[in-house]
């Protein structure tokens, strides 16, 4: 009995090619979609479930006021914990920091963790070689993970003992991590002892500063009830402490899962770039669409292929075939051919994983399990039953009588479900459409707008401040460099400091303002303009910036000011010339007046997507005065990587420890849009699909549907018709459909683009051509989809189709 | 008005070919009335195929108002059609989804002859074939004989100079076949040309000409001589 059923099915396919191959293809994209995002939100939830205790884990955050929480805590935070809270079973310190790593005569700049003795107690690593409990116990321990060993020992294993000497100091190997596939949010680099990082400290009294944020702290906590008591507590006993020590009034803590780390993005300072879990419901949702869109299809062509199939279903139940029967062989026939989608989709996302993985920046494989098994066998099964349910209950409720007489091709309400699918179709593809295009708008507006600073031709190098001055001079000489300078933060990066700038008649009011402590030439270097005034000069000594902690009022200092905190002051850039302003108040500081020499024009720092801060400019007379960190070259235009090697030859030629690690500012500026442009391209390609699938569906339907009418066309023809006149006919029919789903779908992508695009202080307006460019050009897929199928019916000979009667 | 020449058409199956007309020869003056008999297979609907422009031939000459029709491209051929031949089929042809009405009208609709005109021509025919008590209605509603006549009048509604009709009566009976035949014959009358093919030897009667096709060949062409009287006809079709 199965075999006959499985006989007629097989049968059934090969009979109707063309449908049975759109109504593959379309589920197979559909399907291949699906599996792809779903391992790719698998990938994106499964971040740092490896590690054995990871259910008891937690990352203490810091909110001071108003600001994003920041994973970055002070190096004592953790020992206060665990003596003070009773809740909290241990706790640990992962501080990251830029090291330079000498091995045989090479100098290579890396980024180090340097974490307490109970790191692998809270993060199991599996090691290749090396014991977990021993491996952080010589203050001068190193553990490697497997790519490092690698990069400097050419082999993963038998490197236990060697030497590596990192920041001048000789450290021996201890452990080897194993290289794996699950995602953490753990740097894979280089892991030192957290002694280490105290000796990167000016003096001693910083391990104990509850103003000074160096190191991620994590917390074991097996008592998940008494999370927002302590909570409570902790951001009670914190604040306390940190009050009056910094500018902020309030200090809190957030005590936030280990496995929610990676997906949240607000938390600033975090080990490793995160997620974005809007980002992964948004793949979720729309894998949801494709995947519809393919069940569309199937159901689609099904029922249109009923039609032809009417007859078949009259024979039988003359026959004497029951309702249940015909359901069961319909529905087997919907099975066998999704399970053959499932099949070729598997491949299909063998084949396209790498780019994806390259894309993506992911590193997800397809594992064959039992539990995959039976998660694409359930795929298969609710895909089969959702798309081919209702050709099944539809053709086996067909009255044979009907049937026989040829009545179901005028079946009203198939019709009307037909048209209503196409409808949900193109609506669903106007809609990426639309929304596509407005992100892919608005994220050109964003990179194309003014920054505020010329990112052609800079190159920014990390640190540098003991050999800025001679560095400086030897770079004046050299013919490609029109300026050097070293700043505090640079464009492209966040500010990291703040401070408060009050009137000077009305100090009760404060602007918080992010501040930049730069050296000479810093505007000129990054092209910022100045709007009025004069720049930094060697020529007024007053011009350096100083506080003095024993007269506050003695201190001295000339500010440049951009336009934004020239603005909120109530001046224009000529009017803010010469006017003193007070600062200090915060943390105990006493107040000290400055006079403001130059406004400059506004700059990005991290990008345009967050506002732009009033800020304020100081002058640091030697680099280490502001702690400048880092040093900026502007080349001429055309400047080649040759002469970025002889600034490096100049570098080490001073100093012959320190690695010349330099971007690009261009570079950096790029990066800073990564995850938006891997966002838009996704979303590209989604929409792509979308309009694929609904493209396919749409054929198979015209092709059916024109087939339906050959005799109608060469009854037209004979009567006169031209080809072109059929042929507008032939796709009239669905232009309606595609108007009415553009109708329908187009407010519902105007109302969720302008909350989207209210998100940005930057912005478009809405861009109406986007939802008249969506109409256009679903209609013309519509058109040139059927026309293929309309003109090819429209040119055949009227014998051929009146003569099969 | 139409001259074949030797013509040929033959159409390669499988594994035989078919000679479905073979090096046919025939001239049709205007005015005439012609009737085509002949076993199943002997190429008679290919031949009215031929001389209504649907299909093409393999050789010969075709003359067709004095343009030589193997010459003309596919669409000089669709125009030729459109301005001077009417089809009437066996099966009716008409469009399941349009009336009455607006299956006469669809011609004169593919002619661009203005709205006005069409309601005019459309009540002419409809009481020329007398079906106007029914212009509202859909075909499936229709008697085999209505239909045809509606299908008649959807032929002749561009007044064509040729009306070629394949086996009109052959899905009907006896009564809606004489009816349908009076009527040709009496567009004939009023100057049409028609060349009709048929199965049944007595509507032989009602045209000028007779022509009797054996395996793609003229068997037999001759007047008729002693054409029945519509009336008389009518007695023996019923009797
Ligand atoms: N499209 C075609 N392809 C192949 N062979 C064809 C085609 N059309 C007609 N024939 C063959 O040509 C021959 C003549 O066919 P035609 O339809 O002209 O016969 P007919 O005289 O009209 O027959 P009937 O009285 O049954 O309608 C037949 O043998 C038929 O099989
Ligand atoms: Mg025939």
């Amino acid at each position: 009995m199965v075999n006959l059923l499985l006989i007629v099915a097989w049968r059934n396919f090969w009979r109707d090619k063309t449908t049975s191959f759109i109504q593959l293809s379309g589920l197979v994209i559909g399907l291949a979609c699906f599996i792809l995002i779903q391992l790719y939100v698998d990938n994106q939830k499964s971040y740092n479930s490896q590690f054995t205790d990871a259910q008891n884990i937690y990352r203490i955050n810091l909110i001071r006021d108003e600001s994003k929480p920041q994973a970055q805590t002070p190096l004592k935070l953790s020992q206060e914990l665990t003596s003070n809270f009773q809740q909290i079973d241990d706790a640990t310190r992962v501080a990251s920091n830029g090291i330079s790593v000498k091995h045989s005569q090479n100098i290579y700049a890396e980024r180090g963790l340097f974490v307490d003795k109970n790191y692998f107690s809270f993060f199991d690593f599996e090691l290749l070689e090396g014991d977990i409990h021993t491996a952080l116990n010589a203050p001068d321990s190193l553990v490697l993970h497997e790519d490092m060993a690698i990069k400097y020992f050419s082999r993963s294993t038998g490197v236990l003992g060697n030497r590596l000497t990192i920041n001048g100091k000789e450290h021996q190997i201890t452990a080897v991590i194993k290289k794996n596939n699950t995602p953490h949010t753990m740097p894979l680099t280089l892991i030192l002892p957290i002694e280490s990082y105290f000796s990167l400290l000016p003096s001693e009294a910083w391990q104990t500063r509850w103003n000074y944020n160096a190191t991620v702290t994590f917390a074991k906590i097996a008592n998940k009830s008494s999370i927002e008591n302590l909570t409570r507590a902790v951001s009670d006993y914190y604040d306390e402490r940190a009050k009056g020590s910094s500018s902020f009034k309030t200090n809190r803590v957030v005590i936030e899962p280990l496995l929610n780390i990676y997906l949240n993005n607000v938390t600033t300072y975090s080990l490793i770039p995160p997620g974005s879990a809007v980002m992964v419901t948004v793949f979720d949702i729309v894998a949801l669409m494709i995947l519809l869109l393919a069940c569309v299809n199937f159901t689609n062509l099904s029922t249109a292929a009923a039609m032809r199939r009417g007859k078949d279903v009259g024979v039988r139940k003359a026959l004497g075939a029951s309702k249940h029967q015909l359901i069961t062989q319909y529905l087997l026939e919907a099975i066998l051919l999704t399970s053959a989608a499932t099949v070729i989709s598997l491949l299909v996302v063998e084949l396209f994983l790498p780019s994806f993985n390259i894309l993506m920046n992911t590193e997800i494989n397809l594992a064959y399990s039992s539990s995959l098994g039976l998660q694409l066998i359930s795929l298969t099964l609710f895909v089969a039953i959702a798309a081919g349910s209702y050709p099944a209950f539809y053709l086996s409720n067909l009255s044979p009588a009907h049937v026989l007489k040829g009545l179901v091709s005028t079946s009203k309400t198939g019709n009307l479900l037909r048209q209503g699918l196409i409808i949900l179709q193109f609506g669903i593809a106007a809609f990426l459409l639309v929304s596509s295009l407005i992100v892919n708008w608005q994220m050109q507006f964003v990179k194309d707008m003014p920054q505020g600073f010329d990112r052609e031709n800079v190159v920014v190098v990390n640190r540098g401040a003991d050999i800025y001055n001679s560095f400086k001079t030897q770079l004046a000489r050299h013919p490609d460099v029109i300026s050097t300078t070293m700043s505090h933060t640079v464009p492209t990066k966040p500010t990291r400091t703040s401070n408060i700038v009050r009137p000077v008649n009305d100090i009760s009011s404060e602007i918080w303002v992010g501040s930049n402590p730069v050296s000479y030439d810093f505007f000129q270097t990054f092209g910022i303009k100045l709007l009025s005034g004069r720049d930094f000069s060697k020529t007024y000594t007053n011009d350096i910036y100083v506080e003095n902690e024993n007269d506050w009022q003695a201190s001295t200092g000339k500010l440049i000011i951009n336009q934004s905190l020239a603005t909120s002051l109530g001046w224009s850039p000529e009017e803010a010339l010469d006017q003193m302003v007070t600062m200090g108040g915060a943390g105990g500081d006493g107040l000290h007046n400055h006079q403001i020499i130059a406004v400059v024009e506004d700059s990005h720092y991290i990008n345009a997507k967050n506002a732009i801060s009033p800020m304020i400019y100081l002058l640091s007379g030697q680099p280490r005065d502001l702690s400048l960190r880092w040093t900026s070259i502007r080349l001429k235009a055309g400047a080649s990587l040759q002469t970025v090697k002889e600034l490096e030859q100049v570098w080490l030629g001073l100093d012959g420890n320190l690695t010349f690690k330099y971007d690009w500012l261009s570079d950096l500026f790029s990066a800073s849009y990564r995850n938006e442009n891997q966002q838009t391209e996704l979303l590209n390609i989604f929409t792509f699909l979308a309009i694929m699938v609904t493209s396919i569906g749409l054929f198979g339907l015209a092709a059916f549907n024109t087939q339906q009418r050959v005799k109608e066309i060469a009854i037209r023809k004979i009567l006169g018709a031209s080809t072109s006149q059929l042929c507008f006919m032939l796709v009239n029919q669905f232009s309606r459909l595609v108007l009415l789903a553009n109708i329908i779908a187009l407010p519902i992508a105007y109302w969720l683009m302008r909350d989207w695009l209210n998100g940005f202080i930057y912005r478009i307006d809405m861009p109406y051509s986007a939802f008249i460019l969506s109409g256009i050009f679903s209609l013309i897929i519509a058109y040139i989809t059927v026309m293929v199928i309309a003109y090819r019916a429209a040119t055949a000979k009227p014998v051929d189709s009146l003569s099969c009667e | 008005m139409i001259t074949l020449n030797n013509i040929s058409r033959s159409f390669i199956g499988d594994e035989v070919e078919t000679v479905a007309i073979d090096k046919m020869s025939l001239s049709i003056n205007k005015g005439e009335f012609l009737s085509i008999l002949g076993p199943s297979g002997c190429g008679k609907s290919t031949l009215l195929n031929v001389l209504g422009m649907l299909d093409n031939i393999d050789q010969g000459e075709f003359t067709f108002l004095a343009h030589r029709v193997e010459q003309c491209s596919e669409n000089q051929c669709a125009k030729l059609r459109k301005q001077h031949i009417g089809f009437i089929f066996q099966n009716f042809n008409l469009i399941d989804e349009l009336t009455v009405e607006q299956n006469i009208e669809l011609p004169l609709y593919y002619h661009n002859v203005p709205k006005e005109e069409r309601k005019k021509r459309v009540n002419e025919v409809l009481k020329r074939v007398d079906i106007a008590h029914r212009r509202k209605h859909l075909p499936a509603k229709l008697s085999g004989g209505q239909q045809q006549r509606v299908a008649i009048a959807r032929a002749i509604i561009t007044q064509p100079a040729l009306v070629l009709a394949d086996e009109p009566t052959g899905n009907l009976d006896s009564k809606n076949s004489a009816q349908v035949m009076e009527l040709l014959q009496e567009l004939n009358k009023e100057g049409s040309t028609i060349v009709m093919v048929t199965h049944a030897p007595e509507h032989v009667q009602y045209g000028t000409r007779v022509l009797e096709l054996l395996d793609g060949k003229i068997l037999r062409d001759e007047k008729v001589e002693n054409a029945v009287p519509s009336a008389k006809l009518t007695e023996v079709a019923c009797g």
